[in-house]
């Protein structure tokens, strides 16, 4: 079970690279209709949007036009986790904001997958950092 | 003194109990690694129980007045371990924190009964927020 968990993830891996290279593949096929996809934080974009429609049209609309696009911007896998339906990713990204500035962060994912789709995606990272590069803010 | 016939997974359930009750201590390997991801007052790498006691511990004590653990979900493969926990409590002047129990990510190296690794994704914005009074305010 585990080993066709981490398939349904690498190929979210695999996609969501692909999207980023500007081939036309929608990067959240392997989500399940009735995903529950979690932004940790508190920022923004933080919180939890229940099912793949409120992801692509609500969470995604307000994402996207934050995020810098260029080659070698990705979200890299560095180790999986995994037992039965259940895969944590510890991953590193490479990014930027609208302005190009870097947005590196560090993350810790976790994937639910279950008749091979991905039924629960949470998303843990550095909000801080996100706060400063994304959302062009400083702390007082 | 390790508990080499605890399973990964246990120890760790052990060790989260400990923590609660304040004595997590002897589950922890001399040369123990904590990594508190981000780019917080607590964030990183505090290599030895001297300095996870001396820096991370006594650091978060001054903003921290309890906290309280709890498990949500816990794999294993091998000797990691990875979790998604519930970290809640009430900071130094006695507000409650996470009081919705947002979740965060912590991954563990397990090893002969004794812990050799602990990686934690806090939510690092409720950390500048919630326990150093801080708040984002726009660049512009």
């Amino acid at each position: 079970m585990s080993d066709q968990s981490v398939a349904v993830v690498n190929q979210f891996f695999a996609d969501l690279r692909d999207a980023l290279k500007g081939i036309d593949i929608n990067p959240y096929r392997t989500m399940a209709e009735d995903i529950e996809f979690v932004v940790t934080g508190q920022t923004p974009l933080s919180g939890t949007w229940h099912g793949i429609n409120a992801v692509m049209n609500e969470f995604l609309p307000a994402a996207s036009p934050r995020m810098g696009r260029a080659p070698g911007h990705g979200l890299f896998p560095l180790e999986f986790i995994a037992e039965g339906e259940c895969v944590a990713v510890l991953a590193r990204g490479r990014g930027s904001n609208i302005a190009g500035l870097p947005y590196n962060n560090t993350y810790f994912l976790w994937f639910e997958v279950r008749n091979g789709a991905i039924t629960r995606y949470v998303e843990d990272f550095d909000s801080s950092l996100a706060w400063r590069s994304i959302f062009c803010c400083h702390l007082e | 003194m390790g508990r080499a016939e605890s399973s990964p997974s246990a120890l760790v359930r052990e060790f989260i109990a400990r923590c609660n009750a304040g004595d997590p201590w002897s589950l922890l390997s001399d040369r123990v690694i904590v990594t508190v991801n981000g780019t917080t007052p607590l964030s990183g790498r505090y290599p030895g129980i001297p300095l996870v006691r001396g820096i991370l511990l006594d650091s978060a004590r001054v903003v921290i007045a309890s906290l309280d653990i709890s498990i949500s979900k816990i794999i294993c493969a091998g000797t990691r371990v990875a979790t998604l926990i519930c970290l809640s409590g009430r900071n130094s002047a006695g507000t409650p924190f996470n009081t919705e129990g947002r979740l965060c990510g912590c991954v563990f190296t397990v090893d002969a009964g004794l812990i050799h690794e602990v990686t934690l994704f806090p939510d690092t914005s409720l950390i500048e927020i919630a326990l150093y009074h801080r708040q984002y305010v726009s660049d512009v």
